[in-house]
């Protein structure tokens, strides 16, 4: 009976802790099934620079799907938007897994001078933000001449050091012995790639597949510097062109953006959970 | 939750977002305009004026008749075409017969009253006449008588005279045989008392004149009066005369002063007015018969022509049955018998007066001397001058007593006598300066009042008051000249007496005394003559002042005349047996009379005249007035499109005066092209300059404020890629018609694309798709 009573006080904090943190998923859920006008009244203070403070009920006044519905049926640029992102996230994926996870498995597996140097190229190169990049990003690009186009936002993403890095952790943790029976048994340098690395890498890959999809998904700056033809845009653009008259839509489409993330998170959870673990084992 | 069920889920996720996709696209293309854009174009813009309108005559023709007739039958309708000389109607012969018998019966009453007051008229000249004549033979017996007692003085006087210096010489020349030294001084004294004597003799005469002159002033001045009062009395009548009858009155008072002639007189009246010649050679004839006695020995040829001078002579002739000739004789015999006769030194002194005031003038002079040609006439010359071409010279009568007085005449004092017209002056221009200028302003007061009158006379009598003074000045000084002259031939006479011896004194004073009282009573005869003068030369200008006009037969004459013209209308109609018929080709546009009733004075019937052909008239609205004006070259077509008149010039573009923005638009069209009263059709199109910038009307809008705008199409980047939208392009119009307008260059170039049509209301901004 004690134990009970200690457990439900230890869990009432976390209750309300966990319900501040999904405050903000409640309040883009609700926002989706409430009128415009309702949202104008709440949002104004916020959004039109009205006085008072913005205000969230629990549940819409007159729920309604009015928004998603409109958004759906009514506003072909969303889709644009949304197939760009699905595009450049994929884009993005593939090529991190073509070029991201040889580059982890020589990282990791193989021997040769320099080594370390390049890892620690690796490290210093992924924390390094995107705002210090840019400027030499954007000069290599327009020499290529492939500034506003997709391939300005992929071809640096594909690059990135940040799935290598992850990968790299699961490549380490696959034990020599092993790769030493594999290639006792006769297998060759890409046999053991192919028919040992990956499939006992897989956590890894996936993981950072996932966290490079999110990442692709959510990206701004890279899209907003790198392309100027609207047309080319991803979803995560079309938020900031929302006004208070289209919050409406602005959380419709903030919902649709979810929906993918959310998918593909709960699909490859299990990996992601290793892949963190193994990012937090590090050295 | 199973990775299997994950996939399935996240497939149809997308599977739903593609479907979506689509759906979003095609609903969006149907929200977006289609349209259709054209370029703007170099054009010209085309106003086109179309209207309809009818064909109307150019000339009407009115066909009249007689008022008052009963119409019987009427042969055309309105809207029937009739040629010329085709019957339209008829009237009532009957009533129109019966018109012209009462039209004839009116007529001979008329000309009966014209006659009657022609005959009225006659009379009263004829009377005026003879009252005229009447005076004329007054003046001169009276003259005349005058003039023989004057003479008979004179002879008196002179044998007086003659007397008194027989004695003294009788006396003188015992004196002078006894010593010849006092024979000399006696011949002095002799010439002493002679030229005593001549002067006494000029001052008498002097006195007689201005006496005379004082007389002729004060006629003069009560004839001013008399005038000047019956001009303002006639007020409009006498204005209007003016100046004619100012300078006839003034004639007048010329022919009064003068006491000379009534020939002069009548001469003026002949040149004042050719009727009064009449008269005058009536007078003529009248003083024929008088005066036969001075007729002998003259030429009526030579003194003719005095008359013809100044008058209508053959008139003159004719009517007076060679009584011309006579008048002319008459006025010949007048100078001739004052010639003869003493009371001709009147006559010739007063013309002196005349000769004063009118010296320019010497025609031809008739030197006059006494019967007697004593030295103490010489010194008076006697010019008559009366355009009468030498009188003397036809005249041996004349010439024979002229004789040796002759000689004598230069050196006296020339007494002119003129009767031309022209030389007609009023002394100082008085009369007629106050009959020509002071007229008129008496003629606002209708008639004047007794005041006025009084004024008038006044002012005429304070005008010759200086003059008058003068003259009884003048009178008074030759009286007391004479009388000194008088005492001084007493006195000288006397002291002859005192010294002659006594038994001559007693003869002598009984023979001055002798001339003395014949001096008096030669003193009495001139001015007794001189005043029988003046009184029947009053009479005579009292005869010859004009009856007032009457022109009641001139009146009467022109009813008459009127009323032939009448019935010559009636008498007219009557020979067409009443039947009106067409001047001219034309059509019936209006009938006026109706069968059984009476015509008015008013037009009867209208007809449209066919051979001044016809026009076409519409109405145009403002808007069109703009582009069509005068000669522009038009179509016109026929209602049923069948007939059409290419180029043909507009007449004229009039605006309406009862309807504001509504103008006549006219175009004579060609004879035998369109029937009068047919419905046409008019076109006609005005070209404007070629403008760079024309879009076509639909491309054009205007905004709430009622500025046009053009929509062009433009692109731009948009999510969902290159899309093409309107944007709003202010313009100015230049021109426009019912299909371009003309824009004005800079706001739009010639590479723009405008959207001329939309399926869709489109607005600035609006997504359009081009087609």
């Amino acid at each position: 009976m004690t134990r009970k009573l200690v457990r439900g006080i230890t869990y009432l904090p976390l209750i309300l802790l966990a319900g501040v943190i999904c405050f903000p998923v409640l309040f883009a859920a609700t926002g989706v099934f409430m009128q415009q006008w309702e949202l104008e009244d709440y949002l104004a203070p916020v959004l039109a620079g009205t006085e008072g403070m913005a205000k969230w009920p629990l549940l819409p006044h007159a729920p309604t799907l009015r928004s998603l519905v409109e958004l759906l049926l009514d506003s072909p640029q969303f889709f644009v938007m949304f197939w760009n992102s699905l595009k450049i996230s994929l884009c993005i994926l593939a090529g991190q897994t073509v070029f991201g996870v040889p580059a982890a498995w020589g990282l990791a597996r193989f021997e040769f001078p320099g080594k370390q140097a390049v890892l620690l190229l690796y490290i210093v190169l992924m924390l390094m933000p995107f705002q210090v990049l840019m400027l030499p990003q954007y000069l290599v690009l327009d020499w290529f001449h492939l500034l506003d186009t997709h391939a300005a936002v992929i071809l640096p993403a594909v690059f990135s050091t940040f799935p290598v890095f992850i990968m790299y952790r699961f490549f380490c943790g696959i034990p020599e012995a092993i790769l030493e029976a594999a290639r006792i048994d006769g297998a060759g340098h890409l046999q053991i790639f192919f028919r040992i690395g990956i499939p006992l890498g897989a956590a890894g890959i996936v993981s950072s597949g996932i966290l490079g999809f999110l990442e692709s998904w959510n990206m701004i700056e890279q899209p907003m510097t790198f392309l100027k033809t609207k047309s080319l845009w991803p979803l995560s653009l079309f938020l900031p062109e929302i006004g208070l008259e289209e919050v409406g839509l602005g959380f419709a489409a903030a919902f649709m953006m979810l929906v993918p993330a959310l998918l593909l998170f709960l699909s490859g959870q299990e990996y992601l959970e290793q892949g963190i673990a193994a990012a937090a084992l590090k050295e | 939750m199973k990775n299997g069920k994950l996939v399935r889920i996240t497939a149809m996720f997308f599977a739903l977002m593609l479907c979506f996709t689509i759906l979003s696209r095609a609903a969006d293309q149907l929200s977006v305009a289609a349209v259709t854009t054209e370029r703007p174009q170099n054009r010209m813009i085309e106003h086109a004026v179309r209207t309809s309108g009818k064909i109307v005559q150019n000339q009407e023709l009115a066909v009249t008749t007689l008022p008052d007739q009963r119409v019987t039958a009427i042969y055309v309708r309105e809207g029937q075409r009739v040629a010329k000389g085709d019957l339209l109607f008829e009237v009532d012969m009957t009533l129109l017969e019966e018109q012209i018998l009462n039209q004839e019966q009116e007529m001979e009453k008329q000309e009966l009253l014209v006659k009657d007051a022609k005959s009225q008229k006659e009379v009263s000249a004829q009377q005026r006449a003879n009252s005229q004549a009447q005076a004329a033979e007054q003046y001169s017996l009276s003259t005349r008588q005058a003039g023989v007692q004057l003479s008979r003085a004179k002879q008196q006087l002179d044998e007086a005279k003659k007397k008194l210096k027989k004695f003294r010489k009788s006396v003188k020349s015992g004196k002078s045989g006894s010593s010849g030294k006092s024979g000399k001084a006696a011949a002095g004294d002799s010439d002493v008392e002679e030229a005593l004597l001549q002067a006494l003799q000029d001052k008498t005469d002097a006195y007689v004149a201005a006496q005379g002159e004082l007389r002729a002033l004060e006629w003069e001045i009560e004839n001013a009066v008399y005038t000047a009062k019956q001009n303002a009395a006639n007020g409009m009548t006498a204005a209007v005369a003016g100046g004619a009858s100012g300078a006839t009155f003034a004639a007048e008072n010329r022919i009064f002063t003068g006491a000379a002639d009534t020939a002069d007189e009548v001469m003026m009246d002949m040149q004042e007015n050719a009727e009064d010649t009449r008269t005058a050679a009536d007078a003529g004839r009248k003083a024929e018969n008088t005066q036969t006695t001075a007729d002998e020995g003259r030429e009526a040829e030579n003194t003719w022509m005095a008359v013809d001078v100044g008058s209508e002579a053959e008139d003159t002739q004719t009517t007076a049955d060679g009584g011309g000739e006579a008048e002319n004789t008459w006025m010949a015999a007048n100078v001739g018998s004052e010639a003869e006769n003493t009371w001709m030194v009147a006559d010739a002194e007063e013309a002196e007066i005349v000769s004063e005031i009118l010296e320019e003038n010497s025609v031809f002079a008739v030197d006059e001397t006494a019967a007697d040609p004593n030295r103490a006439f010489s010194g008076d010359g006697i010019d008559l001058d009366i355009e009468i071409e030498d009188v003397t010279e036809q005249d041996p009568s004349d010439q024979s007593i002229d004789g040796g007085g002759e000689s004598d005449f230069g050196a006296g004092s020339g007494s002119d006598l003129n009767s031309g017209a022209e030389n007609m002056n009023v002394p100082d221009g008085n009369v007629g300066d106050l009959i020509v200028d002071d007229v008129p302003e008496q003629i606002a007061p209708q008639t004047p009042t007794a005041e006025e009158l009084e004024q008038i006379e006044q002012t005429v009598r304070a005008d010759y008051s200086q003059k008058l003074q003068a003259a009884q000045k003048k009178v008074d000084d030759a009286q007391t000249e004479k009388e000194a002259a008088e005492a001084a031939l007493m006195k000288y006479q006397q002291e002859q007496l005192a010294a002659d011896s006594s038994e001559n004194v007693q003869t002598a004073q009984q023979l001055a005394a002798d001339v003395q009282a014949a001096q008096q009573a030669y003193e009495d005869a001139a001015l007794a003559a001189n005043e029988a003068a003046v009184t029947s030369g009053r009479a005579v200008a009292m005869a010859n002042i004009a009856d007032p006009s009457n022109s009641s037969d001139r009146m009467d004459e022109i009813t008459y005349e009127q009323m032939e013209l009448a019935l010559e209308k009636l008498e007219g109609l009557k020979k067409e047996k009443g039947k009106v018929c067409a001047d001219a080709d034309g059509l019936i546009t209006k009938i006026n009379i109706m069968t059984g009733e009476k015509t008015f004075d008013t037009t009867a019937l209208l007809m449209a005249d066919l051979s001044k052909g016809c026009r076409f008239t519409a109405d145009i609205t403002k808007e069109q007035q703009k582009y069509i004006g005068t000669g522009d070259l038009v179509r016109l077509t026929s209602g049923d499109g069948k007939q059409k008149l290419e180029d043909l010039p507009v007449e004229s573009v009039a605006a309406d005066e009862n309807n504001e923005g509504i103008y006549h638009v006219m175009v004579q069209i060609p004879e035998g092209s369109f029937e009068i009263g047919r419905d046409v059709n008019l076109d006609f199109t005005r070209k404007s300059e070629a403008y760079p910038v024309t879009v076509p009307l639909s491309a054009l809008h205007l905004d709430e404020k009622q500025q046009p705008y053009v929509l062009v199409v433009e692109e731009y980047n948009s999510i969902m890629g290159t899309e093409q939208r309107a944007r709003k392009v202010s313009v100015t119009v230049l021109e426009q018609n019912e299909s371009y307008a003309a824009l004005s260059e800079g706001a739009i170039g010639s590479e723009t694309e405008i959207i001329a049509q939309s399926d869709k209301a489109v607005d600035d901004g609006s997504r359009v798709r081009v087609e």
